[in-house]
This record gives structure tokens, C-alpha cells and sequence, in this order.
């Protein structure tokens, strides 16, 4: 993520470049964990694990304007949450990627 | 906003980045210090160790959940007052509906806007710290108030106590009299029997003996009968502007036949003797005359008491009299060196009835007799010792 990426987060949050820097730092580092247990449960198909690890994604991404991943999240959630039998596989790359680019 | 002490915020979130994000957030507002924990249980252990001012708690944590966290700290007493704010990123009606249910004091949705947050913490805050503070100054106030009651209860059970003494001798000085007259006028009769006896003078002369013990006797229960009924007695109370100097001079006259021989007495520097003028000098004062010199005899009548005891030598003697005019009020003093002063052990009970420095005379009810009449003339009496003269102080 560069600094005019960041930055347009600052103003959003009306927050100092630095916090946003540690903000996005802390999020990736949890967000990564919740990958884990994410990708763990797809291959169990554990909708209840993956409705959670989603959600834990969803929220933290929320609040830091990352939009297009807090919406792929809530749509994971979701569709967990109903036990619905789609391509999670499929949404969890999608999911990875989108979190690997803000690096 | 700062507020007098520093708020403790206790944030309950398994992610780290809303942890740090609602912190971030608070900081820049104001001085707050934090307590964090990642699960419900760890919170609940936080909260009750460190009982925050406010809680900022998730809805969906792994192992237990916000709701059930909420419960808990609700039913413990040490934190079921405490404000709790649920943030949460749950979008579902219901769920909020049942965070208001499970007794949250607010609920705000993520992403949560800066300054909605700081509005809402602050005004739970704000709240909160006004509740500890005031129930802080009612504990303080239940205490003042409880020992106050008590000091009260106290005095009053002493009240009770002293109505029902004074209750219990008039019921038996009323009681005693009747015999006592009978026996009076019996003994009197018997008197005149014995000294008529004709016979043997051995037994006459042991028959006198005895009826004169009983005699003595007798009379000092009537005595102890007729100081009690002084204790429930109530004269004529009329109050006349007299000269307070000559209701000394009246109780000094009368006290003189007794006090010649134990102490020569002086009223305002002048040496006491019969020809002294009884309007020598004026003090005029609202007085019940009759009541009043029954007090300076009272006082006047101690003394001599404790002068009949005293080993002292005559010149040595000494009963000061003082009477000062201050403002619309009197002060008379009555000192004596008779015994370097009152016993500290009565001194602070002086006042109380049956408190007697003598062993075989009276009842002790003496000076509270005195204490009432001063009362009655709106006035004080203290007892104290200076300078190893005994002190009786009067004002009216």
C-alpha cells in the first residue's frame, strides 16, 4: 500500500499517517491469522469456523475503510452463517490476494 | 474532555487492530488509560481485578461471546454498574436487539464514526464517575449520620435511666413516709414509757441507750427521705428582679452558725460576718429568691463538708465568694481549698445524682438539685479546680 493510499485512509479516519501505518501493520498480522484457521476450515468445510474467521476479517477491515475486503468477507460470513455449499475455496484466494496487495 | 481522574477503559476485542483502533481513537480525545484483553473470560477476570470506568466489549469473540461476558459482569455486584459499550460490526436487528437485552448501556455498530465513539464514552464516563463520586459522600454521610444516632440513642437511654431513678425514689421516699411518721410518733411515746419505768436502773439505762440509737436512726432516714423528695419536688416558680448580692448574704447568714468554726468566708474581698450589709453591693438579676439561696447553701453546705474532713489549719482556710457583672449576665464563683480540689473521678459526674464525696452523709443529690434551679434560671453551673482551690462557677 503506498503512502497516497494510506494517507486518503488517514483522512477518512481523521487519523496521523503513523497510526494508520500501525493500524494496517496490526491488521495484516491478524487478518493472516484469521487466514489460517480460514483456509483450515474450507478444507474441512467447517462452516462455523469460517463463518467466525470471516467475521473477525470483516469487522477490523470495516474500520479501516478497506472496503473490497470487508465485503468479500461479509459474503463469506453470510453465506457460512446459512451453511451454504459454494466454492469457498474460490473466495478465500480471492480473500488472500486482496490482503496480500496492501502489504 | 479531561476529566478529575484519569478514566480506566477496558477493551474487550479478539482483534488486535480494533483494540488498537478504538485506543488510537480515545487518545486523541483525552487522557484515558487502557486495559485490554482478547477473550470475554479474560475480561471478566480484568474487570473485576481492576473495575474500570467504562467497557468497550465485541459481540462475536471465540470461546465466550460478548453477550454471555456482559451477563456475568452484570450479576457480579463489583461490576454490574459499570457502562458497557458493545461495538460490534453485527448488522442484524435481532443481535442488537439482544446486546440491549443482556444489559449493555450503549451499542455502537463498526465502523463506528471517531466522534460518536468519543461522545457516547465520554457521556457513560461523565455519569459513571458522578455515581462513585456520590456514593463515595453517602457512605460518608450514612457514617456521620449512623454515629450521630448513636451518640443520641445514648443520651437518651442516660435520660431514661435518670426519670426512671427519680421515678423510683419519689414512688419509695412516698412509700417510707408513712411508716416512718408512725414509727416517729411511736418512739417519741416510748421515750416518755422509758424515763417512767420504775425498777431495775440497769436495764432502764440499757433500754435509753438502745431507744436513742433508734432514734438516730430514724432520723437519718427521714433525712435521706426529705433530700430525696428535693429531687421531685416542684415549688412555686415566680421570678422577681432581685439584688443577687443579698441572696448570698441571706444563704451566708444562714450557713454562719455552721461555718464559723470551719472557714471564714469572703464575698467579693470583704470578710463575711452577721453585720454585713445585705445591699453592701448591687447585682440585680430575674430570680426565684428562695430557689436560688437554696442553691448558694447547697454549695456553701459542701464546703463546710469537705472543711469539717480537711486536716488544714485554720488560717490556712479559706472560702472566696465572687460575684462579676459581665454584660446582661452574672458570674458568681464559689472557691475553696478545703481538699486541693475535686476528685477527678467525680469531677465529670458531679452533677449527676447520688455522686457523693461523703460516706456517711446524704444521698449526693445536693448539686443536682442546684444544677436544675440554675436550668430553671436559664443558666449554667460548672465545676473545676484551680490552683488547688475547688471551683463551682455560676452564671445567670
Amino acid at each position: 500500500m503506498n503512502n497516497t493510499e494510506l494517507q486518503k485512509i488517514a483522512d477518512e479516519l481523521e487519523f496521523d499517517l503513523e497510526d494508520v501505518e500501525m493500524l494496517i501493520e496490526v491488521f495484516i498480522e491478524s487478518a493472516e491469522e484469521s487466514l489460517k484457521i480460514m483456509n483450515l476450515a474450507v478444507e474441512n468445510n467447517d462452516y462455523d469456523s469460517i463463518f467466525q474467521s470471516a467475521h473477525a476479517i470483516k469487522g477490523s477491515a470495516g474500520s479501516l475503510t478497506l472496503l473490497e475486503i470487508a465485503n468479500l468477507a461479509k459474503e463469506m460470513e453470510l453465506e457460512a452463517r446459512d451453511s451454504n455449499n459454494i466454492d469457498y475455496k474460490e473466495l478465500y484466494h480471492q480473500l488472500n490476494t486482496l490482503i496480500q496487495n496492501i502489504k | 474532555m479531561n476529566f478529575k481522574n484519569i478514566p480506566r477503559v477496558l477493551i474487550i476485542d479478539d482483534q488486535k487492530s480494533n483494540r488498537l483502533m478504538l485506543k488510537l481513537t480515545l487518545k486523541n480525545a483525552g487522557k484515558y488509560s487502557f486495559l485490554e484483553a482478547d477473550n470475554g473470560e479474560d475480561g471478566i477476570n480484568i474487570a473485576i481485578a481492576k473495575l474500570p470506568h467504562i467497557i468497550l466489549i465485541d459481540a462475536m469473540m471465540p470461546k465466550m461471546n460478548g453477550f454471555e461476558a456482559i451477563k456475568i459482569l452484570r450479576n457480579n455486584t463489583l461490576t454490574q454498574n459499570i457502562p458497557i459499550v458493545m461495538i460490534s460490526a453485527l448488522d442484524d436487528t435481532d443481535q442488537n436487539v439482544q446486546a440491549l437485552m443482556s444489559g449493555v448501556s450503549d451499542f455502537i455498530s463498526k465502523p463506528f464514526k471517531k466522534t460518536e465513539l468519543i461522545t457516547r464514552v465520554n457521556s457513560l464516563l461523565h455519569l459513571y464517575m458522578m455515581y462513585i463520586q456520590n456514593k463515595k459522600k453517602l457512605k460518608n454521610i450514612n457514617k456521620k449520620l449512623e454515629k450521630k444516632v448513636n451518640e443520641n440513642v445514648k443520651i437518651k437511654l442516660e435520660d431514661i435511666k435518670m426519670a426512671t431513678l427519680g421515678k423510683i425514689a419519689t414512688s419509695i421516699t412516698h412509700e417510707l413516709n408513712t411508716p416512718i411518721t408512725y414509727m416517729k410518733s411511736n418512739i417519741e411515746m416510748m421515750e416518755h414509757d422509758l424515763k417512767a419505768l420504775e425498777g431495775n436502773d440497769t436495764i432502764k439505762k440499757y433500754l435509753l441507750e438502745t431507744h436513742s440509737i433508734l432514734n438516730n436512726g430514724l432520723k437519718r432516714l427521714q433525712n435521706i427521705i426529705n433530700n430525696t423528695k428535693e429531687i421531685s419536688k416542684k415549688g412555686k416558680s415566680e421570678f422577681n428582679n432581685e439584688n443577687l448580692y443579698s441572696s448570698i448574704i441571706f444563704s451566708s447568714r444562714i450557713i454562719f452558725n455552721r461555718s464559723k468554726h470551719l472557714m471564714p468566708i469572703y464575698i467579693n474581698n470583704t470578710l463575711f460576718d452577721l453585720d454585713l450589709n445585705k445591699d453592701y453591693e448591687i447585682y440585680e438579676s430575674s430570680l426565684i429568691k428562695e430557689k436560688i439561696e437554696q442553691v448558694w447553701i447547697i454549695i456553701m453546705n459542701n464546703a463546710c463538708d469537705e472543711f469539717e474532713k480537711s486536716i488544714k489549719e485554720y488560717d490556712q482556710r479559706k472560702m472566696i465568694i465572687d460575684i462579676v457583672k459581665k454584660k446582661d449576665k452574672i458570674k458568681v464563683f464559689f472557691k475553696d481549698n478545703a481538699s486541693d480540689g475535686i476528685p477527678n473521678e467525680i469531677l465529670s459526674n458531679i452533677f449527676d445524682p447520688f455522686v457523693s464525696t461523703k460516706i456517711d452523709k446524704g444521698m449526693g443529690v445536693g448539686l443536682n438539685i442546684a444544677k436544675e434551679i440554675i436550668e430553671e434560671h436559664y443558666g449554667t453551673i460548672k465545676a473545676y479546680n484551680e490552683n488547688s482551690f475547688a471551683v463551682f462557677e455560676v452564671e445567670i
